[in-house]
């Protein structure tokens, strides 16, 4: 399979193209039209796109052909799960907090806060209707989701508690 | 050249998998959110899912993994960063600040 060093460089630093992307769509879009996870999906895909457009692979069969989307696909992903990591998880807010000095909130706040977020992020993200102060699932992808991820968490921990 | 294709894969793969294992280990919230609210169709409001959802355990099952990660330190009621956590939390802040973001809201 042909590919330059050139084409590879440019194919495995997706992740930085994405940031750019990202920072500079972050900087230029309208807050508020798209949800944070949106907008940087977006930056994933058009990044997919573009690379796996630009960094053809010479003289190859369908696989061959298959490797660049494929890597491309799978580091942009990767870049995603990092951005959505900084964006939601506890552990990565509770070492900020740390860094930064700030002082610790009763374990009771932060809980509820937690949680109060999450209703409101994923309203935002069109995975759960709001109706009369009261919240619905929809039947979404993220539902399809968080579904597959709780059978697999079942199969890795059988002994967890519901 | 021909052995990279199939290296290259393999661990890419295997880090797109280690990306999404916290969410298995540590039960994510957002994940036990939504399947909670798909098993009660006539809805929830926010008091009744925190009834249910918002427990301590949500944060000390946190700790007790950015501990035994030897990302923080406890001592008694004290807690503190250790090098590593020192350095996550540096490499997130200077992430953010590139993005230009606020701190997440996790």
């Amino acid at each position: 399979m042909m590919l330059s060093l050139g084409h590879l460089l440019v194919l495995l630093l997706t992740p930085l193209w994405t940031a750019l992307l990202h920072a500079l769509a972050i900087r230029g879009w309208k807050k508020g039209r798209l949800s944070p996870q949106k907008l940087a999906l977006l930056c994933c895909g058009i990044i997919t796109l573009g690379v796996s457009l630009t960094t053809g692979v010479e003289s190859a069969t369908f696989l061959q052909r298959l490797f660049v989307p494929l890597i491309t696909g799978l580091l942009a992903h990767l870049y995603f799960q990092i951005f959505n990591l900084s964006e939601t998880a506890r552990r990565i807010r509770i070492l900020i907090h740390l860094k930064l000095g700030r002082p610790t909130e009763p374990e009771n706040d932060i809980t509820r806060k937690m949680i109060s977020v999450r209703l409101e992020r994923l309203v935002g993200l069109g995975q759960l209707r709001k109706i009369q102060d009261r919240y619905f699932a929809k039947q979404s992808w993220l539902l399809f989701v968080a579904r597959m991820m709780r059978w697999h968490e079942k199969l890795l921990f059988p002994r967890r508690a519901d | 050249m021909s052995y990279l294709p199939p290296i290259l894969t393999h661990y890419l793969l295997s880090t797109n998998y280690l990306a999404i294992y916290p969410a298995f280990q540590a039960t994510s919230p957002t994940l036990k959110l939504l399947t909670f609210l798909s098993e009660h169709p006539s809805g929830q409001s926010e008091i009744e899912i925190l009834q249910v959802l918002a427990k301590p355990q949500l944060v000390t099952d946190r700790l007790q993994d950015l501990s035994r990660g030897k990302l923080i330190g406890v001592n008694g009621t004290e807690i503190c960063l250790k090098p590593l956590g020192t350095l996550l939390a540096e490499i997130f802040l200077r992430y953010r600040r590139f993005l230009g973001l606020p701190e997440g809201k996790g």
